[in-house]
């Protein structure tokens, strides 16, 4: 099924929009499994669902949904 | 095969990394003011150009000394101060249309590129290849690319 | 090794430059630049001068690997008594001055007191003199830099120069050297300008030495490959700083409309990819472009739309010139509400050219603007001008009457803290000891506001790193730690004289490894956080002695009790109370934020004993 991607800052970069914004996982997926599939997981410091947040310890028992909207924020460096 | 320095304005941002890698191969110190390679900056920043010797094969330096102390080092093609025999007249400052040799006041003899004997440090340090040591032959190959796919372009 | 060891002293009063031996057991204990400044300023003046008078010391300051191959060496320190906060001002630039400084052979220069006439200082190599710059005064920036270097024939000089601005006495007036690369903050320009002193002129061609040149080009290559690795710096290159924009307009910490709000409807408008695109033919950002000596290069380089009102029929302002970084673009736009993007970059070019801050300059406006709202501030005193959040023309037009000290500008020139107090409204002002918030909403980046709260220099966003922190957790819980522990790294990463941007690759070790093939002795991760700590606790010691206390530890009523409208801080204020007495124990400060007579004798600094020190 087919998910939305919403990079953010630098974590720009590293996926096209176009393949950031049909971004596909299995069904059942969770949040954890996705982003551990992601070779910049380890800059992702915010993860949101369709606006709402979601807590590192919650990540794991969040099961993805077809046209999720997933955000992922980076920790950022002064400037 | 013979090699050579080709510099790529475009990629420069200005950094000066190749003017501290210069100096410190030369006198042994970080300072740019005794730098052999120079880069200039235009246009409010916009444009950053590194320029040095291009190793001229008839180069007017060498033709210009009047106690030749300018050779060809055989292995780089880098025509070469020798400074033992420099006497500091500066004839060869004159000489150069480019302005690329220059009198060095610390050591009363005059400074040019040489090719840092074959390993051109600017070219090893600079950190976008503005600057690259490659083929003499095909300093123009990148050019002639271009052209041609200009050409290609035209049809 | 590493240090030039020459000081130069400049005496305004007496119109005499001499020199004198870097005293090398505080370079020990104080690296360079910000730390050793500190210390220099320290043993020659009293902190509770007033700042704009001759009494105050201004330090110009150069760091042990400034101007060698370590990356992003050319960064200088200017070190003084702030006008805007009358706390210790430490504003840090790129560009080229910084190396040329040390390449002329001096480690530090030292201003004191007041030319009775304007002047400018000229250094080459060992000779430095003061040259009359009457016909300077009242020239911009970028003229004053022309002008000198045509007269000495010398394109290769290196001018830092002061505008109108810095003339005048705007509070928060910068140092600007190679024509787009500021000390930025805390009115250090002002404090030249107060001195009389237009510009320094630097050329160097003397050589900086390293301890162990052959290790030393193989450390640097090593840590230049982790730089080239880092994905962090690999953003730097591409979008500048500008790609934070849209992080901070996600998580609802991007100040908008004197941090009423925290989310700015325009942000696409003003954002790294809007800079990029093309409209009406012209895009904004041409290229990006380093700084001395630096392997990231995160500098931008921009150019106006010639159709743009602003420029419109003005030859001059179509040039290709410095462009936004993420702090002028939140200044200039989210929190005054424009989005107009080559306004934003109009007002940026205000500052080079006459010498201003951008972040305290954008927020003054900010608040200027909300008094407007609040009909304190009507049109009759505005010169005509709407001052309406989102009037680009407000914002184009106040930059430049500020800049040149005329009509509203001479109000905009007092910083928000003095605008709203003479307007009856302190609560508007968004600062801390005077000094303007830069573009992180401290409701949202809660250990943001403990360092705003606790910063030596007033608030500022690059004297910690907690955003990996604050970004997990809206609250004040476990901010103190990191925020005091950032402080310090931080403080030794300025004062070897490199780029803060550098952490995002490298750690104190990187530096440690760099410094020890460079300079006498051994230098270890450990050696350099002390030096930071010992740095910090002399600034705060600085600011009490200047009549500073805890009670100026804090943040304005806006983010201590009018919660974050939306975002991931909507409901939530800053918790402050919380912060600020975990980060006094962890700091071994008294409760009343006094360092410790414990904590001054083991970082050496039993000498600067407050009275009180428990």
């Amino acid at each position: 099924m087919r998910i939305q991607l919403d990079l953010k800052g630098e974590l720009e970069d590293e996926l096209s929009e176009t393949i950031a914004s049909n971004f596909t996982v299995a069904e059942g997926v969770t949040l954890e499994d996705m982003l551990k599939k992601l070779p910049f997981v380890d800059r992702v410091v915010l993860t949101s669902v369709n606006g709402t947040v979601i807590a590192r310890s919650d990540r794991a028992s969040l099961v993805l949904n077809e046209s999720d909207k997933v955000t992922l924020l980076p920790a950022i460096k002064g400037g | 095969m013979f090699r050579s320095l080709h510099i790529d304005p475009a990629k420069c941002t200005g950094c000066l990394q190749c003017e501290l890698a210069c100096s410190l191969e030369h006198t042994g110190e970080f300072n740019p003011a005794r730098s052999r390679i120079r880069v200039f900056e235009f246009e409010h920043g916009l444009r950053n150009i590194p320029y040095t010797c291009t190793q001229c094969d008839e180069a007017w330096c060498l033709h210009a000394c009047p106690v030749g102390a300018i050779g060809v080092d055989t292995l780089s093609g880098a025509k070469d101060v020798s400074a033992a025999v420099c006497v500091g007249c500066k004839v060869c400052v004159g000489a150069c249309p480019f302005g690329t040799i220059n009198f060095n006041p610390d050591s009363g003899k005059v400074d040019k590129c040489d090719l840092c004997g074959g390993d051109p440090k600017c070219a090893e340090v600079c950190p976008t290849d503005a600057i690259i040591y490659g083929d003499a032959d095909w300093s123009g190959l990148d050019k002639m690319r271009q052209s041609a796919a200009m050409s290609l372009m035209g049809r | 090794m590493g240090w030039q060891q020459k000081v130069l002293r400049v005496d305004l009063n007496a119109g005499t430059c001499t020199t004198e031996p870097l005293n090398m057991e505080w370079a020990a204990q104080y690296i360079g630049t910000r730390g050793l400044a500190t210390r220099y300023l320290m043993e020659n003046m009293d902190p509770a001068v007033d700042a704009l008078s001759p009494e105050n010391v201004l330090i110009f300051a150069t760091g042990p690997l400034g101007g060698t191959l370590t990356s992003t060496s050319g960064r200088y320190a200017v070190v003084t008594k702030g006008p805007l906060t009358g706390a210790i001002a430490c504003s840090n630039s790129g560009g080229k001055f910084g190396a040329e400084l040390k390449f002329s052979g001096y480690d530090l220069m030292i201003v004191t007191g007041k030319s009775e006439r304007p002047v400018y200082l000229l250094i080459e190599d060992d000779e430095a003199k003061l040259i009359n710059a009457e016909d300077l005064w009242g020239r911009t920036v970028w003229d004053t830099e022309e002008t000198i270097k045509a007269r000495h024939h010398s394109e290769d000089m290196k001018v830092a120069s002061i505008g109108v601005a810095g003339e005048r006495g705007v509070y928060y007036a910068c140092i600007v050297n190679d024509l787009h690369r500021a000390a930025g903050r805390s009115g250090v320009g002002a404090v030249m300008g107060s001195k009389n002193l237009k510009a320094v002129a630097a050329r160097g061609s003397r050589g900086i030495r390293v301890k162990d040149p052959l290790r030393f080009m193989k450390v640097v290559e090593e840590k230049n490959q982790k730089l080239v690795d880092d994905p962090g710096r690999r953003s730097l290159t591409k979008s500048g700083t500008l790609s934070m924009m849209n992080v901070m307009q996600e998580f609802g910490g991007l100040p908008t409309n004197n941090f009423r709000d925290v989310q700015f409807d325009g942000v696409a408008k003003v954002n790294h990819k809007a800079v990029r695109e093309k409209r009406h033919g012209h895009r904004n950002l041409l290229t990006n472009k380093a700084c001395f000596g630096c392997t990231i290069a995160c500098g931008r380089i921009a150019h106006i739309d010639k159709n743009h009102f602003s420029v419109v029929n003005r030859k001059e302002y179509w040039h290709a010139s410095g462009g936004l970084e993420y702090e002028t673009a939140f200044a200039f736009g989210p929190v005054v509400g424009v989005d107009d993007l080559d306004a934003l970059t109009f007002a940026g070019y205000m500052m080079n050219e006459h010498g201003m801050d951008p972040i305290s300059f954008g927020v003054t406006l900010a608040a200027a603007m909300e008094l407007y709202e609040l009909g304190v501030i009507t049109r009759e005193q505005t010169d005509g001008i709407d001052l309406r959040f989102g009037n680009a023309e407000a914002l184009t037009v106040m930059s430049e009457k500020t800049g040149k000290y005329e009509g509203f500008g001479r109000e905009l020139a007092l910083g928000s803290k003095r605008l709203c107090e003479k307007y009856g409204h302190p609560e508007l002002a968004m600062v801390v000891k005077g000094q303007e918030f830069a573009g992180y909403d401290s409701r949202a980046l809660q250990g943001m506001g403990l360092g705003y709260a606790t910063g030596n220099r007033g608030a500022c966003h690059l004297r910690h790193d907690t955003f990996a922190e604050d970004m997990e957790d809206v609250s004040g819980k476990g901010k103190a730690q990191p925020c005091k522990d950032s402080q310090d790294n931080v403080a030794a990463i300025d004062s070897v004289g490199i780029c803060l941007f550098t952490a995002s690759a490298w750690d104190l070790g990187d530096l440690a490894d760099q410094m020890d093939a460079a300079c006498e002795g051994t230098w270890t991760a450990e050696r350099l956080r002390e030096a930071g700590e010992r740095i910090w606790n002399l600034e705060r010691l600085f600011n009490m002695k200047a009549g500073l206390t805890a009670a100026d530890d804090t943040l304005p009523p806006r983010m201590l009790k009018d919660p974050a409208p939306t975002g991931m801080a909507k409901g939530k204020v800053n918790e402050l109370d919380v912060m600020l007495p975990e980060y006094y124990a962890l700091r071994e400060w008294s409760v009343d934020g006094v360092p410790t007579r414990a904590l001054l004798q083991r970082l050496d600094l039993e000498a600067f004993a407050l009275a009180d020190s428990a």
